[in-house]
């Protein structure tokens, strides 16, 4: 498909322009050591205080940490790159040139550039999680890392969604900036959802799905996996998908007809 | 007496500019609120028991719009855009621009920060003693003033090549861990602790709110305003050494 | 079957009013006013294949806004448009990919840390060019465009010249049918609006496609176009063939007129003084009162040069974008 075949290209692109790039390369992949090495100490300090994190033990909770890294790499390299200040693209003219091209322009706009440096971070997060695999009482069994993996994408998928729909708000309210919001709240998923009270709690399960990122997947290895995640996150995923889908030809309608 | 007139102009005009951008800001504010609630949200489950965690990072949110430094943003940019160049122009220090958009930025992000940390104060329960308020005053001042020359030093070692946002991202994960929002200075290891409070980011951060939640003995106090105007001290000077040095050699090898 | 077809068409924005003051910010939290600008009305013609049209008009006649409808970016307010026998909004992928809009002000799209040449592999991904054809097309546009210097290098390093250049191969690596020029020698230093011309020029024999070009320098459209279409404020005022633009805007003949060194008549006499010294002057003559005026010059001053002439054409435009169609 020729979508797939965009998405190599761009990214071996990408790839290469990083790597050529040395410096850069390393001073990237000092800053991802010392993040994850400074999340991991904040959360060590936090244990030696406590037993539990709501309900959650050291090793779970790093388990957690390294599960939310992964995925915020993810978004990091594939996502942010194209969708961050949205705004300023619809305003100087980019979009106009991603509307000419025989692309479907909500691929194009969302997915197409990316930041291959921030696979370092995707392999923090890697390193993390063994690390946390390593604390927990029982190794989780094929099925339940099979089940993780599937939560990941789930993940990734409705994270990509809530993004678009984000920056889609720039059709109808230019002046809203609201990314710098996002990313400061998509911060909370990387403690146990269970830890939070009570409104906030719903908030990030329901309203803005932040325990989607780190809780929910990484509860498959660490506490089994679960029916109900299973079956209802991919119907949540392609749902949240959808959504997005039509909230982005719907701001796409109003730009084709009301600009200037 | 001319710098500081100089300096109240600077402060003013970069208050009107913002004006244009207040959505921005709030945006802004958001995110440095998020380490501070965060810390609350961690330090409350974990210690469900323990009085004075959420009149800690609620002060320490206070504390964080108070001292906020974006030096980065303004001066870092500023020198890779090639606007030093203008700077080294005007007849006044160059420190007094960035101190003036500095002052503010930290005075819009207290304005529009305000009503966050009244629901934050409604939400938890928590209440100020005035007294310890007042005590904690200095000692933000102080922490204000060790903040700014800290990242403004930093920000400057953009006079030296490309690595000035992995040397400021370094700071601010030192800040982080160090200055109290990972955990408050006084729960830290045994081992940790009094690295931890001699060390400046405790001052330029964490100190100001540990004052305010009313946990420290004169004692402490006094030694805490002690530190702060050593480090203070300290890095007058380390910003004054690195902004000759880096002028000498940017002036010499035209940037 | 014309290339492109357009047909009554017309486009209305609405933009919110903004006034100035804190009173007028609050009222408009809750009532927003517009107010409807008419930015293209009952515009129609047709462009055949092959055609190599200029688009004049005054900053604000609806230019730009008509080629974004053509090229599918807006979807007009009212109207019949046929490009290659597609309707442009609908943006299919067989429309997209015989068209090509280039800019003057925004030459290159796409990231700007990707090199020449890869962006230009990327138009061959999404455009699905041939190995072959990229091959082919790539060879003869660096050879045309002088690409050699600047396919390595990246797109956001480029000058606006290089980027103009690039920005042609990126959208000429795919062969369009049809192709739109927004302002393409703007900001250009004068060698490199030559280069430009003569190769769009030489593209347009070559190829065979439709080219539409909008410019604000009349040295570009005279040395490219036959054909012309004049928009001001929104409707068509002129289709036709260039040289005939400047006698049916303008009912007008100028005289230039030099007579013996200390003469000094009073030309105010014979006609409109646009210019004038002791011996020389320049006349603006009604064109049926010109063959009479040209005969009393001669007859009533010592005459030592006369010439009739059209107005030239830049300032009969200028005339237009400033006071319209006279």
């Amino acid at each position: 498909m020729m979508l797939v075949r965009v998405f190599a290209v761009v990214f071996s692109m990408s790839l290469r322009r990083s790597l050529a790039f040395r410096t850069n390369l390393l001073f990237e992949a000092l800053a991802s050591f010392l993040g994850v090495g400074a999340g991991l100490a904040a959360l060590g300090i936090v244990y030696t205080q406590a037993e539990t994190l709501g309900g959650w033990s050291l090793g779970e909770a790093i388990v957690l940490f390294g599960t939310y890294q992964i995925v915020s790499g993810l978004l990091w390299t594939f996502i942010e790159p194209n969708l961050l200040w949205f705004r300023g693209q619809v305003v100087d003219g980019a979009l106009d040139d991603i509307l000419l091209r025989p692309v479907p322009s909500i691929f194009l706009a969302s997915l197409g550039t990316c930041a291959p440096l921030g696979l370092l971070h995707v392999a923090g997060g890697v390193a993390v999680l063994v690390v946390g695999l390593g604390r927990l009482e029982a190794a989780p069994t094929a099925g339940e890392a099979m089940a993780w993996l599937l939560m990941l994408g789930i993940a990734v998928a409705v994270a990509w969604a809530s993004r678009v729909l984000l920056a889609s708000l720039a059709f109808w309210a230019p002046s809203l900036q609201p990314d710098v919001l996002y990313s400061a709240v998509w911060q909370f998923g990387r403690y146990p959802v269970s830890m939070y009270r009570q409104p906030l709690r719903f908030a990030l399960t329901w309203v803005i799905p932040v325990s989607l990122i780190g809780t929910m997947p990484a509860q498959a290895l660490t506490q089994g996996a679960s029916p109900i995640p299973i079956l209802a996150g991919p119907a949540a995923a392609i749902l949240a998908m959808l959504l997005a889908n039509i909230f982005w030809r719907a701001g796409l309608r109003r730009y084709t007809s009301a600009t200037s | 007496m001319r710098n500081v007139r100089l300096l109240a102009l600077y402060v003013r005009r970069s208050f009107l500019e913002w004006m244009g951008f207040r959505s921005f800001l709030f945006t802004l504010v958001v995110n440095q609120a998020v380490a501070p609630v965060l810390g609350l949200a961690v330090w409350s489950a974990a210690l469900p028991e323990r009085s004075g965690i959420s009149t800690y990072f609620i002060a320490l949110l206070a504390v964080q719009l108070t001292t906020v430094s974006y030096e980065y943003h303004t001066v870092s940019m500023g020198i890779y855009q090639g606007n030093l160049n203008d700077n080294l122009l005007r007849p006044h220090p160059m420190v007094i621009a960035p101190l003036g958009e500095n002052l503010a930025t930290r005075a819009w992000h207290l304005l529009i920060g305000l009503p966050i940390i009244v629901i934050a104060m409604a939400a938890t329960g928590v209440a100020f003693d005035a007294g310890n308020v007042v005590l904690a005053l200095p000692a933000l001042a102080l922490a204000a003033a060790l903040r700014f020359l800290f990242t403004y030093a930093l920000a400057l070692s953009a006079l030296w090549g490309q690595q000035s946002g992995g040397v400021t991202e370094l700071g601010t994960i030192l800040v982080f861990l160090l200055g109290g929002l990972a955990a408050p200075i006084p729960l830290m290891p045994e081992s940790i602790r009094p690295f931890g409070e001699a060390l400046p980011f405790r001052a330029m951060l964490g100190f100001p709110a540990e004052i305010a939640t009313g946990n420290l003995s004169t004692q402490e106090i006094v030694q805490g305003y002690g530190w702060q105007a050593l480090w203070l001290a300290v890095f007058a000077a380390v910003a004054m050494v690195v902004w000759t040095a880096g002028v000498r050699r940017y002036t010499a090898l035209g940037g | 079957m014309a290339a492109i077809h357009v047909n009554d068409l017309g486009m209305t924005f609405r933009a919110p009013l903004r006034e100035e003051g804190l009173r007028a910010a609050a009222n408009s939290l809750f009532k927003r006013e517009h107010r409807q600008i008419e930015a293209v009305r009952q515009v129609s013609f047709d462009l055949d294949p092959g055609e190599v049209v200029g688009f004049l008009g005054p900053n604000g006649a609806g230019k730009t806004t008509t080629l974004k409808i053509l090229s599918g970016i807006l979807q007009p307010s009212r109207g019949d448009v046929r490009v290659l026998a597609h309707v442009p909004w609908r943006r299919e992928r067989a429309f997209l990919r015989q068209i090509a809009m280039v800019r003057g002000s925004r030459p290159i799209g796409g990231p700007g840390e990707l090199t020449v040449l890869d962006s230009l592999r990327f138009q061959k991904v999404i455009y699905e060019v041939s190995d072959n054809a990229f091959a082919n097309a790539l060879a003869e546009l660096r050879r045309m465009l002088d690409l050699d210097p600047i396919l390595n290098r990246q797109v956001r390093a480029l000058s606006l010249g290089e980027r103009m250049r690039a920005g042609l191969a990126m959208s000429l690596v795919y062969r369009p049918r049809v192709l739109f020029l927004d302002e393409p020698t703007l900001g250009l230093d004068v060698s490199a609006v030559g280069a430009m011309r003569r190769f769009i020029a030489r593209y347009a024999r070559e190829s065979g496609a439709t080219i539409l070009l909008t410019s604000h320098y009349m040295a570009d459209v005279e040395s490219l176009c036959q054909r012309i279409l004049l928009i001001d404020k929104g409707s068509l005022r002129y289709d036709g063939p260039l040289a005939r633009l400047s006698a049916s805007l303008t009912p007008f003949k100028v005289l230039n007129v030099e007579v013996t060194v200390g003469t000094g008549p009073v030309w105010e006499e014979f006609g409109e003084v646009t210019e004038a010294s002791a011996d020389r002057a320049t006349l603006r003559v009604h064109r049926d009162r010109a063959p009479a005026a040209t005969a009393r010059l001669l007859a009533e001053l010592p005459v030592t040069d006369l010439s009739v002439g059209d107005p030239p054409l830049e300032s009969v435009i200028d005339r237009v974008y400033r006071e319209g169609v006279a």
